[in-house]
């Protein structure tokens, strides 16, 4: 968990992931679980833009 | 380019010359419209309006669907907006979106560090939460 915690992010080193993973594993789940529901929504907005893009070149 | 910038140029003021052309020849008709209100100077100056916007909107798909081979998508107050403009305007919106989010992430996981170095302190302070008075010098 402290390993996928600190993947990717500008905050949190191994070390201290380890740390909130240790002192506070509710949080630590709930930052988890935030990087899901965003990624998530990166898909959705991709998929929106790729609409709209082909959109835009079937009316040219 | 600037071919074209002085070609809409001159487009658009022989629309203007041509609507206030036509606001100061143009006969008044015997009865006046209602929406001129019976005056005849507002009479005047709706028919250089809606002829001036009046050969806007028929210059400006005109212009571009002989110069460039596209039509505009919407044509408003504002001006013409053509489908290429919008797919930009939406990639600058998707950027600026992922960016925000990633922003709004990183701001939440330095709460979550803020919190857990709090608790790191409050460690170090030997636990102590009992609250000292105002003005306590211990």
């Amino acid at each position: 968990m402290a390993r996928r915690i600190a993947e990717n992010s500008n905050v949190f080193d191994f070390e201290t992931a380890l740390e909130l993973v240790l002192q506070m594993p509710a949080d630590a789940e709930k930052i988890l679980r935030m990087r899901e529901e965003s990624a998530k929504e990166e898909e959705e907005l991709d998929r929106a833009y790729e609409r709209l893009h082909q959109a835009a070149l079937e009316f040219r | 380019m600037p071919r074209t910038h002085t070609l809409v140029q001159l487009l658009v003021g022989a629309a203007l010359t041509l609507a206030l052309a036509a606001c100061v020849l143009l006969p008044l008709p015997d009865a006046l419209p209602a929406v001129a209100l019976g005056q005849p100077g507002l009479y005047r100056l709706e028919v250089a309006l809606s002829l001036f916007y009046g050969c806007l909107l028929i210059i400006t798909p005109a212009f571009s669907g002989l110069t460039t081979g596209r039509l505009p998508i919407e044509i408003s107050t504002r001006g013409a907006k053509f489908a290429e403009e919008t797919d930009q305007s939406a990639a600058l919106i998707k950027v600026r979106t992922e960016s925000l989010q990633r922003a709004a992430n990183d701001l939440t996981e330095a709460l979550f560090a803020a919190k857990l170095e709090i608790q790191r302190l409050r460690k170090c302070s030997g636990g102590d939460n009992a609250q000292r008075k105002v003005d306590s010098k211990s």
